[in-house]
């Protein structure tokens, strides 16, 4: 995993320059030297109760808690991050036995009919079948399924004997996992097979939706019309701009910036009376909506990384300089230019990477590095804690110069590279409050700061505004949107034979004026989604 | 929206899976038990993030007693005071280390992982984080489990609080961990899904209905794994592995060894403040504790991994107007200033800064001397203590807040069912080694390695295996530990 990004760091250190608005790649020239390995996913516990939802659309549904899987990659849909366990096994039997009950007692709801016949019993089976597979069964399927449904209804009629099924459906790794065969097709090289129209359109629902296939998309994979570039691309514009879409966005995004890790803070309240749960709670709100405007209102890169707008109320409005709004509820606001720019400005995102009683350098300057320009550092090397050097008793200095002295010798070199990125934050304290000075010690504000190792954004930057405006026409940090976008979509690790299309990604990106949605709409038609690997036996 | 009743669900699966099985309804009646036969042995790994302080825990030679002794010794008043009581039952080592950490080609994330990544599996990485093979918990799990499931539940694995942070307790194989169970409620119903309740009556149509579910699922399973290759087709082979195993311990539901706890036990989560970081780590404590005792005795389980996470502030005296005076951001950073091996940092002389320490670690013997005290409170068939045929293993992921990974502060409680001898501390001179690399900053020597207590452990649980994680990790058992 390391080489991994050592690799994608070594070929995005020649970049340089402004966005690269060149013509990008036509499409299936990234095919040529590729073989993407698979990944078998599996439902998270998001999809399995979106999915269940619409497979028994109607029912009144209990609640279902299942572990969680791990986060792997900055997501938690990582195939990788989903092993098997004893846990979650039992989690889906418990699971599958409160659902058929519950979809048993509640068959008038859903079910497109009632009555104890056998063809009522086959119509059922059908439809929970093709929902629940996402996509037609075969002749074998249908007949193992009826047998389990006619054996049930005989002893104790159909209400118990669609609970059989639903608690059987549930329990199949046809439906808990996403299985992808792929099919030969011309003019692809050897070893690569496409994805058929049904898992395509699995691929979409659950990209943009988070659950099966609707009936429009199924009918447009039942009626092959997905292997078309135009037909996929115009479903992946219905899906993306239905409502469904936006939670999904929502969730891509809570997960690339760590958004939930605000709810987590707990700063000392004898140094900021002013936090408590409710700002907090705030400030993850307004993080989220500041995301979803970004995308939904925006839709560019630049106001991403430059926006100088934010979400407030009468609780944080001071937070963010601005005036109470005369509100609870969060309005959208106009930020100072000169204090604010960007996601990296927001209070929310700047407030969880802070220790209890003074913000971090390190903890900025590290997922700049990692989360906004894909060029980590190395891990620290096992001492690193222990090799910081103390500063005498009574020593009165600013954070940064705390920082500075306290990484000498082995730790400079790795941390001239984030601390150079981190003391961009200077200005904004563990609150993310703007401020000119260094709280209680009235010492000036040292902003300034040197990108290493990054690309075109090598060189000397002074303070987060300056940095939110070069990073809003990156190519570097362009690249590394386009592979967040990746690694959400795809559910897996990025390797090597990604870096064609991720920078085919980046040069559409830079085509479109930065627009995001059409990065996400590019992103389905790459052949890194519609194709895999061939399965060897 | 409702809360699907977990209890009832296995309850009434349990019992459909033993009539499956033929065993017809006389099986399913309350007071079934398994308390005839051998009693068996059990093991709990007690596992803790930030080892213990060096020269506090050690055993205490006895006045006169010779420089190797292994049998002439007292506990350590200073943090192992709380385990006094059980001394004729504990095992200390010295200079036990990680020595499958001093070669390992693959960098650790950080500090934490480093130990982490070998605290419980003794192999080489998989990745930075990442263990690189089984942990000796799950190795245990399958050696009980080989020949088909004997616990309704494989193996428990709780966490206390957020548990240690950066490591992993329990993995099936290289890899992700295993998930682990925050939650008490959820962790009783997973060991006791019947509870006192009388069986279902409506249990013979469940049982023929569950039957041919699992029959379906199991070629479905199959059909699928069939068309797949490598290692997708191994994860949907492990999905139907678990699947059968799921099955075949449903059948084992409902017949204990012991009274399962009243579900009463989880009373004191009602009223909890789960904002409130001391009230949930004593309350949640409390309760794993219990319920971990109870699992053993009612040999629902016989292999537990309980994961501590560090005692929060109130715990260990580390006031805010403390916080201020040593300048620190938190225990974590007052545990590394402490713990300053070069002495530069004046913290690692302060008495103050000390003792919020000490605090926090005796914090953690206290919960071990809890879990002691409920093993020996039960009585097993044979009159003996359940403490007699358990072993308590304390586990930690460094040895302390330098994170060293000599030394390990580990030690044993219990007889495994007469399999461990007990009273020692077992002698382990450092041996000179040949440094290479970058490890030469940090290793001067080895002691014994942490693998050859987990070869002793595999085979006091029965296990003939004779050796554990990578081959620098140890490859003998513990000499004289074995009774």
């Amino acid at each position: 995993m390391r080489g991994l990004s050592v690799l994608l760091l070594a070929l995005t250190l020649g970049c340089e320059g402004r966005l690269d608005a060149g013509p990008a790649p036509p499409r299936g020239a990234c095919l040529e030297d590729r073989a993407v390995p698979a990944a078998l996913r599996r439902l998270t516990p998001t999809e399995y109760r979106n999915s269940v939802a619409d497979v028994f659309r109607g029912a009144a549904l209990p609640e279902v808690t299942l572990t969680p899987d791990l986060v792997l990659g900055g997501f938690d849909n990582n195939a990788a991050g989903q092993p098997v366990s004893d846990l979650l096994t039992e989690d889906y039997f418990r699971a599958s036995g409160a659902i058929g009950a519950a979809v048993a007692a509640d068959l008038g709801s859903w079910a497109p009919c009632t009555d104890e016949s056998a063809a009522c019993a086959e119509r059922i089976t059908v439809l929970v079948l093709r929902r629940a597979l996402r996509r037609p069964p075969a002749d074998e399927e249908l007949a193992a399924h009826l047998a389990l449904v006619e054996a049930t209804r005989a002893e104790s009629g159909l209400a118990d004997a669609i609970g059989a099924l639903a608690e059987a459906v549930l329990l199949e790794p046809q439906f808990l996992y996403r299985p992808e065969l792929g099919t030969p097709r011309t003019g692809l090289p050897p070893g690569i097979v496409a994805l058929d129209d049904h898992e395509l359109a699995s691929r979409l629902s659950y990209l943009f939706w988070r659950t099966i296939p609707d009936d429009a998309l199924l009918e447009a994979a039942g009626a092959g019309e997905l292997q078309d570039d135009a037909m996929l691309e115009a479903q992946a514009r219905r899906l993306l701009e239905d409502p469904r879409g936006r939670a999904t966005i929502s969730d891509l995004h809570r997960q690339w910036f760590q958004v939930d890790r605000i709810a987590a803070l707990n700063l000392d309240p004898t140094l900021f009376p002013e936090a408590s749960p409710a700002v907090y709670a705030d400030l993850r709100e307004s993080l989220l909506r500041y995301l979803d405007a970004v995308f939904w209102e925006e839709g560019t890169m630049e106001a991403l990384f430059a926006g100088r707008f934010a979400f407030v109320n009468d609780r944080i409005a001071p937070l963010f300089g601005v005036p109470p709004p005369g509100s609870d509820e969060l309005v959208r606001v106009e930020l100072d230019p000169d204090e604010r720019a960007g996601i990296l400005t927001q209070p929310g995102w700047l407030a969880h990477r802070a220790h209890q009683t003074v913000h971090s350098p390190i903890f900025r300057g590290t997922f700049v590095l990692e989360h906004v320009l894909c060029a980590p550092t190395p891990p620290a090397p096992p001492s690193a804690e222990s090799m910081t050097t103390p500063l005498p008793p009574g020593t009165v200095v600013t954070t940064r110069e705390r920082t500075v002295r306290s990484h000498t010798g082995a730790c400079a070199g790795c941390h001239a590279r984030i601390d150079g990125v981190g003391f961009l934050f200077e200005h904004y304290d563990a609150l993310g409050r703007y401020r000119i000075v260094e709280t209680d010690l009235s010492l000036p504000i040292d902003a300034s700061g040197m990108i290493r190792g990054a690309g075109d954004l090598d060189g000397p930057v002074t303070g987060a505004v300056e940095l939110g405006e070069r990073l809003a026409t990156s190519p570097q940090a362009g690249r590394c949107v386009a592979q967040h976008y990746m690694r959400y979509a795809l559910g897996r690790t990025l390797t090597e034979e990604d870096l064609c299309t991720a920078e085919a990604l980046r040069r559409q990106l830079a085509a479109t004026g930065g627009d995001l949605r059409e990065l996400l709409v590019a992103l389905v038609l790459s052949p890194s989604f519609r194709t895999r690997s061939a399965i060897v036996p | 929206m409702r809360k699907p009743s977990r209890r009832t669900l296995l309850r009434s699966a349990s019992l459909g899976a033993a009539l499956a099985a033929g065993g017809g309804l006389p099986l399913l009646l309350p007071g079934r038990s398994r308390a005839g036969g051998e009693i068996p042995r059990r093991i709990v790994f007690f596992y803790v993030m930030t080892g213990s302080m060096v020269g506090r825990w050690e055993p205490v030679l006895r006045a006169g007693a010779a420089p190797d002794t292994e049998t002439e010794w007292d506990v350590n008043p200073d943090l192992h005071g709380e385990l006094a009581a059980y001394r004729n039952d504990l095992n200390y080592f010295e200079n036990l280390d990680f020595l499958s950490e001093y070669d390992d080609p693959t960098d650790p994330a950080n500090a934490h992982f480093q130990g982490g990544t070998h605290a419980m599996c003794a192999a080489h990485r998989s990745a930075a984080n990442l263990c690189g093979g089984i942990t000796i918990d799950q190795f245990i799990a399958d050696h009980l489990n080989a020949s088909g499931p004997v616990t309704p539940v494989r193996s428990l694995e709780l966490r206390i609080a957020g548990g240690s942070g950066e490591g992993q307790t329990s993995a099936r194989m290289a890899g992700p961990a295993l998930p682990r169970i925050d939650d008490p409620a959820e962790a009783y119903d997973r060991l006791f899904p019947g509870g006192a309740g009388m069986p279902d009556p409506d249990a013979a149509r469940i049982a023929m209905r569950r039957r041919r579910v699992f029959d379906l699922v199991a070629g479905r399973t199959d059909a699928l794994a069939g068309r797949l290759g490598g290692a997708e087709r191994s994860r949907i082979e492990q999905y139907r592995d678990s699947l059968s195993d799921l099955r075949a311990r449903l059948d084992l539901m409902g017949m204990v060894r012991a009274e399962p706890p009243p579900r009463s036990v989880l009373d004191p989560l009602g009223g909890l403040d789960w904002s409130d970081p001391t009230a949930v780590y004593r309350t949640v404590s409390d309760i794993d504790i219990q319920l971990t005792a109870a699992a053993l005795h009612t040999d629902t389980t016989r292999v537990v991994s309980l994961e501590l996470c560090d005692a929060p502030d109130e715990e260990c005296g580390y006031t805010p107007a403390l916080a201020a005076s040593f300048g620190t951001t938190g225990t974590h950073d007052l545990t590394h200033k402490v713990n300053d091996l070069s002495g530069a940092d004046p913290l690692s002389r302060n008495p103050e800064a000390i003792e919020v320490l000490r605090r926090q670690h005796l914090a953690s013997m206290r919960r071990v001397r809890t879990l002691l005290d409920a093993l020996a409170a039960r009585i097993e068939t044979d009159g003996r203590r359940l403490l007699d045929h358990t072993v308590v293993v304390f586990v930690s992921q460094i040895a302390d807040g330098s994170h060293c990974l000599q030394g390990m502060p580990w030690f044993t409680v219990g007889g495994c069912g007469d399999r461990l001898r007990t009273g020692r501390f077992f002698r382990a001179p450092r041996r000179a080694l040949e440094p290479t690399g970058w490890i030469t900053r940090r290793w001067t020597g080895a002691g014994r390695g942490h693998g050859d207590l987990f070869v002793t452990l595999a085979q006091a649980m029965g296990s003939t295996a004779t050796t554990f994680g990578a081959p620098s990790a140890g490859a003998a058992a513990i000499p004289g530990m074995l009774a």
